[in-house]
Parts: structure tokens; sequence; C-alpha cells
């Protein structure tokens, strides 16, 4: 008797532990295909009356780095353009000195979208001591002349104005591209006739303000 | 035996007139005409970018107290420090191989600079506008740290100590840095290849001189360029 119910016992734990093992195997089995188990998705499917879906405003502004080495690699000028909510762009332009890497801020402005600022090849004159600007206003271009050092011109702004001391004093010609520096203070500026071709080139004397004719044509 | 007379003859002393002088002149007036004019022809001189010193001063110098000279203001050359120059290349130095070769694009006023069939450098350069740059196929023949130059007259007069990295291509016509203008892209020397000192520096390191049997780096000045090896020369001067 006592061998048969003892046989009975372990028989009966035996199938207990096979079915615990069983039903452990298929637990691990089940969740394994835990992302298999979700056969049937909606669609989602355009139709007309479908609305556009907005995208939300990013937390943080777009911002875009720019910059132009001077041609000595003594200086750098940065143009950071950060793109606003209403779509307008702040751009900041600042100086570094790469011997002592300080970084200083020139000029910071805000536009609409018609208008856009960027930074020519020869930007710098030679010695380092002026940058000019490019500013493209509904495919027009202005020039901005600023001293490297931030300082204000004696007329008390932090810049010069280009195009508008050239268009003051050249009225036969239309001011086309002020291309870089002919000398450590003389700006190139070229021009072009009313029927499109080339006019005379200018220098413009910073300092002064002198605007000189040149018979050459740069 | 007979004596020889000795018969002189008394030639009158002919008496010449302002005509004969005159014709003269003139005859010695055209022939020097034609000389020159056969000589400007058939004898084409050599070309010179710098014309105090193409023939005499294509030597290293270093003048670092020097003031330079250009377009009648005064310029401030940069100080030289031979010690701070690297050798090292700097461009493709690590990824690149192949023959080196640099190709001047006028219409564009673009430098390219190529290892095989690799871009190591591509930047605006400032040639030829008082003097042409030469089209053509050449060879650094020198590398100098820095040298003077000078030449023009009058008001294109120049006189430019220090002038870094130089790289002689064609007799005294080379590629070098330019510290007394920025304005590349444009042309804008006596028929030198300006650059961007930074550039140049970088193009220095790279670049090689002869050595030995073994010419320097290829330099092909180009009307157009597209791509290695197709450049369009108009009346190359080789």
């Amino acid at each position: 008797m006592i061998s048969i119910r003892q046989q009975v016992e372990l028989e009966t734990v035996f199938f207990i532990t096979l079915a615990a093992l069983a039903g452990f195997y298929f637990v691990l089995k089940n969740n394994q295909n835990f992302n298999q188990q979700f056969r049937v998705t909606t669609p989602i499917i355009a139709n007309e009356n479908s609305t556009n879906v907005v995208s939300p405003v990013p937390l943080t502004p777009k911002v875009d780095i720019v910059s132009q080495l001077s041609p000595d690699g003594n200086k750098k000028v940065i143009m950071q353009t950060t793109t606003n909510k209403d779509a307008s762009k702040t751009y900041e332009f600042s100086i570094v000195d790469m011997q002592t890497n300080v970084e200083k801020t020139i000029f910071t402005q805000t536009v609409d979208t018609n208008s856009s600022f960027s930074i020519p090849f020869n930007t710098f004159s030679p010695d380092d001591k002026y940058f000019f600007i490019q500013e493209t206003k509904s495919e027009e271009q202005e020039y901005m002349v600023f001293e490297t050092s931030g300082n204000a011109f004696n007329n008390g702004q932090n810049f010069l104005d280009v195009t508008s001391i050239l268009t003051s004093k050249i009225t036969a010609y239309t001011i086309d591209q002020v291309t870089g520096w002919a000398s450590e203070t003389l700006l190139i500026a070229n021009t072009k006739k009313s029927d499109g071709s080339q006019g005379p080139s200018y220098w413009l004397d910073v300092p002064s303000k002198a605007v000189i004719p040149l018979a050459t044509e740069f | 035996m007979k004596k020889r007379k000795h018969i002189r003859k008394n030639i009158p002393h002919k008496k010449r007139s302002i005509i004969h002088y005159l014709r003269i002149y003139t005859i010695a007036a055209v022939a020097g005409v034609v000389v020159f004019a056969a000589g400007t022809i058939f004898i084409k001189p050599t070309p010179c970018a710098n014309t105090k010193s193409c023939t005499a001063d294509l030597q290293q110098k270093i003048e670092n107290n020097a003031v330079g000279m250009f377009q009648g203001h005064k310029v401030t050359p940069p100080k030289i420090d031979l010690a701070a120059i690297s050798s090292q290349n700097v461009l493709g130095a690590t990824t690149s191989q192949g023959e080196k070769h640099i190709y001047v694009d006028l219409s564009s006023q673009i430098l390219y600079a190529y290892e095989g069939s690799t871009k190591v450098m591509q930047t605006y350069i400032a040639s030829g506008k008082w003097g042409k740059t030469p089209v053509g196929n050449f060879h650094i023949w020198e590398k100098l740290v820095a040298t003077r130059m000078s030449g023009g007259e009058g008001a294109d007069a120049y006189d430019l100590p220090n002038v870094p990295y130089v790289m002689y291509f064609y007799n005294d016509f080379g590629l070098h840095g330019a510290y007394w203008h920025d304005n590349f892209g444009h042309p804008m020397s006596h028929g030198c290849v300006n650059m961007r000192q930074i550039d140049a520096k970088a193009l220095f390191n790279w670049a090689d001189g002869p050595s030995g049997n073994t010419p320097g780096t290829a330099v092909s000045v180009c009307n157009h360029f597209t791509a290695p090896n197709i450049c369009q020369q108009d009346n190359p001067i080789n």
C-alpha cells in the first residue's frame, strides 16, 4: 500500500512540475511574440476632408553659423542666423581673434523674409582693420563696412553705409558689386551702365569716405 | 734698270652738298626703323612679372622691418619667421595619392590642386591685370619662403618686401601669397598668381620644388578648366 501511494504521489508531483514548466515555457514564448500580437491595424486613409497637420513650433529656433577667415588667418568673422517664429531672421556678426580666441559681437539686425545677409570672400581689409558684409534686398545688393575692433566711425555709427556713400557720389551709373579691397583702406566698387554693360570702377577710401574714379575696370 | 715712275693722281676733292648728307641720314634712319621693326616681330621679349627683379633678384629675402608700396600706398608686410615655417604637408596628407598638379583657371579665377584625381584644394586667386599671366604647362622651378618683388611704372609701380610662399613656375611668374590687397576672384596682379596668405602657405607646404632630375609640381594655367587634364589653353606660351 505504501509503495503504491508513494508511486501515485511521485506521478502527481511529476505531472504538476511538467505542467508548471510547460506553462512557464508558453509564458516566455508569449512574451517574445508580444509585438506580433496586434495583427490588425487601422489604416490612415487620406481623403479630401482631411485637414492639414500643423507642425508644432520647435522649442529651440533654427540657428545657422557661417564664418570667413581673414587672408592672414589672424581673424575670423562669424555670422549667426537665427530663424524666428514669424519667419524673420536675426543676424549676428562677431569677430574672433584667432590668437586669443576672444569673440566680440559687432552687429545684430533682424530682417524680414525679403532680406538676407552674407559674408563676401574678400570681407577683410588686408590689415584686418575693417570688414564688410553684403545685404541682399529683393535682388539689390547693399554693403556695410565695420571696424573689426567694434569701434564706431566718426559719424557715431558702428558701420559705414557703403551703398549710400557711393550712390550719393556716383549718379551716372548704378553700383553693381563691391568686390574687395585694393589696399588697407580702399574698397573696390564696380558699376554698370543703364544698358547693363560694365561701367567704370571706383575706390571708396573708408577713413575719408572719398570716392575715387578709376581708369581701369576691375 | 728702268726707274718706276710713281704717278700720283690728283683726285680733286669733291665738295659734298647738303643733299648728300640728307640722303645718308635718311638711309640710316630707314635702316634703323627696319631693324627695329624686324626685331620687334622676330625677337620676342622674355615676359617678366617683376621688371626690376626679373633677372637679378630671384632669391629668398626676409625683410621683416621693411615697408612696401602698392598702388601709391604704403603697406606693412607680414613678419616671416623661418623657424615657424612648417614643412609638413597639410593638403591630402593622409588620404590622397598620385601625381600632384596645380590648375589655374583664368576665367573663373580659381586655383585647383589635385593629387591624382583627388582634389585637395580649391580657392580664389588673383591673376594678371597689369600684365598677363602666361598660359601653358609648367613645373615649379623654385620655392622661396619669402622674397622681394618690384616693378611697374608710375601709379602702378610696386615694391613689396616679404612676399610670402613664392613658387616660381615660369621665369619670375609665380604663385604666392599677397598681403597688400584682398580682391581674390578678380585679376589684380602684374602677371603672378596671387593667393590669400593662408592658402599660399597650405599650397607651399603641399607642393614640391625640383629635386635632382625630378621636376617640381606641375602647374597648368588654363583659360578654362573643366577637370584634370581638361584644360583649355588659347595661345599657350609652350
